[in-house]
Protein backbone atom coordinates (compact mmCIF):
# COMPACT_ATOMS: atom_id res chain seq x y z
CA UNK A 1 0.00 0.00 0.00
CA UNK A 2 1.59 3.23 -1.15
CA UNK A 3 0.67 6.17 0.98
CA UNK A 4 1.31 9.87 0.75
CA UNK A 5 4.58 11.33 2.05
CA UNK A 6 2.54 13.70 4.19
CA UNK A 7 0.77 12.73 7.35
CA UNK A 8 3.62 10.90 9.14
CA UNK A 9 5.65 12.35 11.97
CA UNK A 10 8.86 14.10 11.00
CA UNK A 11 12.19 12.39 11.57
CA UNK A 12 13.01 14.98 14.23
CA UNK A 13 10.18 13.61 16.38
CA UNK A 14 12.20 10.41 16.78
CA UNK A 15 15.46 12.19 17.55
CA UNK A 16 15.37 11.86 21.29
CA UNK A 17 18.14 13.33 23.44
CA UNK A 18 19.53 9.83 23.86
CA UNK A 19 19.66 9.25 20.11
CA UNK A 20 21.19 12.69 19.48
CA UNK A 21 23.86 11.97 22.10
CA UNK A 22 24.62 8.59 20.51
CA UNK A 23 24.90 10.15 17.06
CA UNK A 24 27.11 12.94 18.41
CA UNK A 25 29.52 10.54 20.11
CA UNK A 26 29.59 8.22 17.10
CA UNK A 27 30.28 11.09 14.69
CA UNK A 28 32.96 12.64 16.92
CA UNK A 29 34.53 9.23 17.52
CA UNK A 30 34.67 8.56 13.80
CA UNK A 31 36.35 11.93 13.19
CA UNK A 32 38.96 11.16 15.86
CA UNK A 33 39.43 7.72 14.34
CA UNK A 34 39.99 9.35 10.92
CA UNK A 35 42.58 11.70 12.45
CA UNK A 36 44.30 8.72 14.11
CA UNK A 37 44.40 6.83 10.79
CA UNK A 38 45.76 9.92 8.99
CA UNK A 39 48.49 10.40 11.62
CA UNK A 40 49.41 6.69 11.54
CA UNK A 41 49.66 6.72 7.73
CA UNK A 42 51.83 9.86 7.93
CA UNK A 43 54.12 8.26 10.55
CA UNK A 44 54.42 5.04 8.55
CA UNK A 45 55.16 7.07 5.41
CA UNK A 46 58.05 8.83 7.17
CA UNK A 47 59.43 5.59 8.62
CA UNK A 48 59.04 3.82 5.27
CA UNK A 49 60.70 6.70 3.43
CA UNK A 50 63.72 6.16 5.70
CA UNK A 51 63.76 2.46 4.86
CA UNK A 52 63.17 3.10 1.14
CA UNK A 53 65.95 5.70 1.01
CA UNK A 54 68.31 3.20 2.66
CA UNK A 55 67.35 0.61 0.02
CA UNK A 56 67.78 3.26 -2.70
CA UNK A 57 71.25 4.12 -1.45
CA UNK A 58 72.16 0.42 -1.29
CA UNK A 59 71.05 -0.07 -4.89
CA UNK A 60 72.92 3.05 -5.97
CA UNK A 61 76.19 1.70 -4.58
CA UNK A 62 75.45 -1.71 -6.08
CA UNK A 63 74.96 0.01 -9.43
CA UNK A 64 78.25 1.85 -8.98
CA UNK A 65 80.10 -1.40 -8.32
CA UNK A 66 78.50 -3.12 -11.29
CA UNK A 67 79.05 -0.12 -13.59
CA UNK A 68 82.66 -0.02 -12.54
CA UNK A 69 83.10 -3.70 -13.20
CA UNK A 70 81.25 -3.69 -16.53
CA UNK A 71 82.89 -0.67 -17.99
CA UNK A 72 86.27 -1.88 -16.75
CA UNK A 73 87.08 1.59 -15.57
CA UNK A 74 87.00 2.93 -19.14
CA UNK A 75 84.48 5.66 -18.46
CA UNK A 76 86.04 6.50 -15.13
CA UNK A 77 89.41 6.90 -16.75
CA UNK A 78 88.00 9.58 -19.03
CA UNK A 79 85.56 11.08 -16.48
CA UNK A 80 87.04 10.50 -13.03
CA UNK A 81 84.47 12.81 -11.32
CA UNK A 82 81.43 11.21 -12.97
CA UNK A 83 79.65 10.11 -9.77
CA UNK A 84 80.96 12.71 -7.37
CA UNK A 85 78.05 15.04 -8.09
CA UNK A 86 75.56 12.48 -6.74
CA UNK A 87 75.03 12.93 -3.04
CA UNK A 88 72.40 11.63 -0.62
CA UNK A 89 73.38 13.98 2.19
CA UNK A 90 70.40 16.30 1.66
CA UNK A 91 67.88 13.46 1.44
CA UNK A 92 69.39 11.71 4.45
CA UNK A 93 69.37 14.78 6.64
CA UNK A 94 65.78 15.59 5.60
CA UNK A 95 64.58 12.06 6.45
CA UNK A 96 66.59 12.06 9.69
CA UNK A 97 64.97 15.31 10.80
CA UNK A 98 61.53 13.92 9.84
CA UNK A 99 62.10 10.67 11.74
CA UNK A 100 63.51 12.30 14.86
CA UNK A 101 61.17 15.29 15.14
CA UNK A 102 57.96 14.83 13.11
CA UNK A 103 57.36 11.06 13.25
CA UNK A 104 57.25 10.72 17.09
CA UNK A 105 54.74 13.59 17.26
CA UNK A 106 52.49 12.11 14.57
CA UNK A 107 52.75 8.66 16.18
CA UNK A 108 51.75 10.25 19.49
CA UNK A 109 48.81 12.01 17.81
CA UNK A 110 47.72 8.73 16.24
CA UNK A 111 47.96 6.95 19.60
CA UNK A 112 46.05 9.65 21.45
CA UNK A 113 43.28 10.04 18.88
CA UNK A 114 42.79 6.31 18.39
CA UNK A 115 42.38 5.89 22.16
CA UNK A 116 39.95 8.83 22.36
CA UNK A 117 38.03 7.57 19.31
CA UNK A 118 37.53 4.14 20.93
CA UNK A 119 36.09 5.84 24.03
CA UNK A 120 33.77 8.07 21.97
CA UNK A 121 32.63 5.24 19.70
CA UNK A 122 31.91 3.07 22.73
CA UNK A 123 29.88 5.92 24.25
CA UNK A 124 27.96 6.35 20.99
CA UNK A 125 26.68 3.28 19.21
CA UNK A 126 29.16 0.45 19.80
CA UNK A 127 27.03 -2.11 17.94
CA UNK A 128 26.93 -0.01 14.79
CA UNK A 129 30.61 0.97 15.01
CA UNK A 130 32.00 -2.48 15.82
CA UNK A 131 34.40 -2.53 12.85
CA UNK A 132 35.70 0.97 13.54
CA UNK A 133 36.24 0.16 17.25
CA UNK A 134 38.22 -3.00 16.39
CA UNK A 135 40.28 -1.08 13.80
CA UNK A 136 41.00 1.77 16.24
CA UNK A 137 41.97 -0.73 18.94
CA UNK A 138 44.47 -2.36 16.56
CA UNK A 139 45.70 1.13 15.65
CA UNK A 140 46.35 1.87 19.35
CA UNK A 141 48.76 -1.09 19.40
CA UNK A 142 50.43 -0.18 16.10
CA UNK A 143 50.80 3.50 17.10
CA UNK A 144 52.11 2.58 20.55
CA UNK A 145 54.77 0.29 19.04
CA UNK A 146 55.77 2.96 16.49
CA UNK A 147 55.81 5.65 19.20
CA UNK A 148 58.05 3.58 21.51
CA UNK A 149 60.43 2.59 18.68
CA UNK A 150 60.74 6.21 17.51
CA UNK A 151 61.24 7.51 21.07
CA UNK A 152 63.93 4.91 21.75
CA UNK A 153 65.55 5.86 18.43
CA UNK A 154 65.52 9.56 19.33
CA UNK A 155 66.81 8.90 22.88
CA UNK A 156 69.69 6.76 21.64
CA UNK A 157 70.97 9.52 19.33
CA UNK B 1 0.80 -6.88 28.43
CA UNK B 2 1.56 -9.08 25.44
CA UNK B 3 4.80 -9.76 23.66
CA UNK B 4 4.92 -8.31 20.16
CA UNK B 5 7.71 -9.53 17.88
CA UNK B 6 8.54 -7.86 14.59
CA UNK B 7 10.73 -9.85 12.20
CA UNK B 8 12.59 -8.21 9.36
CA UNK B 9 13.56 -10.06 6.22
CA UNK B 10 16.50 -8.40 4.37
CA UNK B 11 18.75 -5.93 6.14
CA UNK B 12 17.26 -2.84 7.68
CA UNK B 13 17.80 -0.33 4.88
CA UNK B 14 19.56 3.04 5.12
CA UNK B 15 20.92 2.40 8.62
CA UNK B 16 17.39 2.77 9.92
CA UNK B 17 16.02 2.32 13.43
CA UNK B 18 12.86 0.72 14.71
CA UNK B 19 10.58 2.51 17.13
CA UNK B 20 7.75 0.70 18.88
CA UNK B 21 5.38 2.97 20.77
CA UNK B 22 7.76 5.91 20.29
CA UNK B 23 10.70 4.10 21.95
CA UNK B 24 13.64 2.79 20.00
CA UNK B 25 13.65 -1.00 20.01
CA UNK B 26 16.83 -3.07 20.01
CA UNK B 27 17.10 -5.08 16.82
CA UNK B 28 18.84 -8.43 17.08
CA UNK B 29 20.02 -10.38 14.08
CA UNK B 30 20.23 -14.16 14.06
CA UNK B 31 22.62 -16.33 12.06
CA UNK B 32 20.16 -16.81 9.22
CA UNK B 33 20.21 -13.06 8.57
CA UNK B 34 16.71 -12.39 9.91
CA UNK B 35 16.50 -9.49 12.34
CA UNK B 36 13.87 -9.13 14.99
CA UNK B 37 12.82 -6.88 17.79
CA UNK B 38 10.43 -7.37 20.64
CA UNK B 39 8.33 -5.16 22.85
CA UNK B 40 5.79 -5.56 25.61
CA UNK B 41 2.60 -3.99 24.31
CA UNK B 42 -1.00 -3.74 25.38
CA UNK B 43 -3.71 -2.82 22.87
CA UNK B 44 -2.48 -0.95 19.85
CA UNK B 45 1.21 -0.92 18.92
CA UNK B 46 2.68 1.62 16.54
CA UNK B 47 5.79 0.39 14.73
CA UNK B 48 7.86 2.98 12.90
CA UNK B 49 11.00 2.41 10.81
CA UNK B 50 12.93 5.65 10.26
CA UNK B 51 16.50 6.68 9.64
CA UNK B 52 16.79 10.02 11.43
CA UNK B 53 20.12 11.71 10.67
CA UNK B 54 21.77 14.92 11.76
CA UNK B 55 21.05 16.96 8.63
CA UNK B 56 17.36 16.68 9.48
CA UNK B 57 17.78 18.62 12.72
CA UNK B 58 16.40 22.17 13.03
CA UNK B 59 18.79 24.61 11.36
CA UNK B 60 20.40 26.09 14.50
CA UNK B 61 21.12 22.67 16.04
CA UNK B 62 22.43 21.27 12.76
CA UNK B 63 24.60 24.35 12.18
CA UNK B 64 26.19 24.24 15.65
CA UNK B 65 26.89 20.53 15.41
CA UNK B 66 28.34 20.83 11.91
CA UNK B 67 30.48 23.79 12.97
CA UNK B 68 31.85 21.73 15.86
CA UNK B 69 32.59 18.76 13.58
CA UNK B 70 34.21 21.08 11.02
CA UNK B 71 36.54 22.57 13.64
CA UNK B 72 37.61 19.32 15.34
CA UNK B 73 38.12 17.56 12.02
CA UNK B 74 40.79 20.09 10.92
CA UNK B 75 38.35 22.19 8.87
CA UNK B 76 36.51 19.24 7.42
CA UNK B 77 39.60 17.31 6.28
CA UNK B 78 38.83 14.30 8.49
CA UNK B 79 35.05 14.68 8.60
CA UNK B 80 32.44 12.64 6.78
CA UNK B 81 28.81 13.22 5.93
CA UNK B 82 26.45 10.51 7.13
CA UNK B 83 23.72 9.75 4.59
CA UNK B 84 25.14 12.16 1.99
CA UNK B 85 22.27 11.66 -0.45
CA UNK B 86 19.71 12.22 2.33
CA UNK B 87 17.84 9.02 1.51
CA UNK B 88 14.87 8.51 3.76
CA UNK B 89 12.71 5.57 4.67
CA UNK B 90 9.20 6.16 5.95
CA UNK B 91 7.57 2.96 7.06
CA UNK B 92 5.00 2.72 9.80
CA UNK B 93 2.23 0.36 10.73
CA UNK B 94 -0.06 -0.20 13.64
CA UNK B 95 -1.03 -3.55 15.09
CA UNK B 96 -3.81 -4.59 17.42
CA UNK B 97 -2.23 -6.77 20.06
CA UNK B 98 -4.40 -8.95 22.28
CA UNK B 99 -2.03 -11.85 22.76
CA UNK B 100 1.61 -12.64 21.92
CA UNK B 101 1.92 -11.78 18.22
CA UNK B 102 4.44 -11.81 15.43
CA UNK B 103 4.59 -9.68 12.29
CA UNK B 104 7.08 -10.20 9.47
CA UNK B 105 8.23 -7.26 7.38
CA UNK B 106 10.11 -7.58 4.12
CA UNK B 107 12.05 -4.54 2.94
CA UNK B 108 12.36 -3.65 -0.71
CA UNK B 109 15.39 -2.19 -2.45
CA UNK B 110 15.72 1.59 -2.19
CA UNK B 111 14.01 3.36 -5.07
CA UNK B 112 12.84 6.93 -4.78
CA UNK B 113 9.08 7.27 -4.31
CA UNK B 114 8.61 3.51 -4.24
CA UNK B 115 7.16 1.27 -1.59
CA UNK B 116 9.66 0.64 1.22
CA UNK B 117 8.38 -2.63 2.61
CA UNK B 118 5.50 -5.04 2.90
CA UNK B 119 4.08 -7.09 5.72
CA UNK B 120 4.36 -10.66 4.52
CA UNK B 121 3.00 -12.44 7.57
CA UNK B 122 1.17 -11.38 10.66
CA UNK B 123 -0.66 -13.08 13.47
CA UNK B 124 -2.49 -9.88 14.36
CA UNK B 125 -4.48 -7.16 12.65
CA UNK B 126 -2.10 -4.65 11.01
CA UNK B 127 -2.55 -1.42 9.12
CA UNK B 128 0.20 0.36 7.20
CA UNK B 129 0.15 4.13 7.60
CA UNK B 130 3.42 5.12 5.90
CA UNK B 131 5.34 3.21 3.28
CA UNK B 132 7.66 5.17 1.06
CA UNK B 133 11.31 5.70 0.15
CA UNK B 134 12.04 9.38 -0.43
CA UNK B 135 14.81 11.97 -0.44
CA UNK B 136 14.91 14.74 2.15
CA UNK B 137 15.63 17.64 -0.19
CA UNK B 138 16.39 20.12 2.58
CA UNK B 139 18.89 17.73 4.19
CA UNK B 140 20.45 17.00 0.82
CA UNK B 141 20.95 20.74 0.21
CA UNK B 142 22.60 21.07 3.63
CA UNK B 143 24.87 18.08 2.96
CA UNK B 144 25.88 19.53 -0.40
CA UNK B 145 26.58 22.95 1.09
CA UNK B 146 28.73 21.42 3.82
CA UNK B 147 30.50 19.25 1.24
CA UNK B 148 31.35 22.36 -0.80
CA UNK B 149 32.59 24.18 2.32
CA UNK B 150 34.79 21.19 3.19
CA UNK B 151 36.34 21.09 -0.29
CA UNK B 152 36.96 24.86 -0.25
CA UNK B 153 38.49 24.80 3.23
CA UNK B 154 40.78 21.89 2.35
CA UNK B 155 41.91 23.76 -0.80
CA UNK B 156 42.50 26.88 1.30
CA UNK B 157 44.56 24.83 3.79
CA UNK B 158 46.67 23.42 0.95
CA UNK B 159 47.22 26.94 -0.42
CA UNK B 160 48.24 28.27 3.01
CA UNK B 161 50.58 25.30 3.57
CA UNK B 162 52.15 25.86 0.14
CA UNK B 163 52.73 29.55 0.88
CA UNK B 164 54.27 28.76 4.30
CA UNK B 165 56.58 26.09 2.81
CA UNK B 166 57.66 28.33 -0.09
CA UNK B 167 58.33 31.24 2.31
CA UNK B 168 60.34 29.04 4.68
CA UNK B 169 62.42 27.68 1.77
CA UNK B 170 63.06 31.07 0.19
CA UNK B 171 63.79 32.57 3.60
Amino acid sequence: MLLSKKGGRSAYFYMTDKLLKKQFFSHTGTIFSNIAIGAAVFTLAIVLSGIISAILIFFWYLFLILATLFTLFIILIYYPNLFSSVSFDGLNSFINVAITTVAPVSAGISLLFSAVSVIFLAMGEPKRSKGRIIFSSVLIGVSAILFIILLVGVASK
Amino acid sequence: MSKFTVRFINNLPLNSRVFIGGEEAAVKRDKSGVSECQAEVSGKAEVVVKNPFEAQLPFAKWFLRTLFYWIISAFGLFDFVPNKDARVINFAFSADINEDSVATVKFNRYMIDKQAAEITESSCETQISENLYTVDKKAKKRNRAYGAIRVLSVLAMIAVAAVVIIKSITG
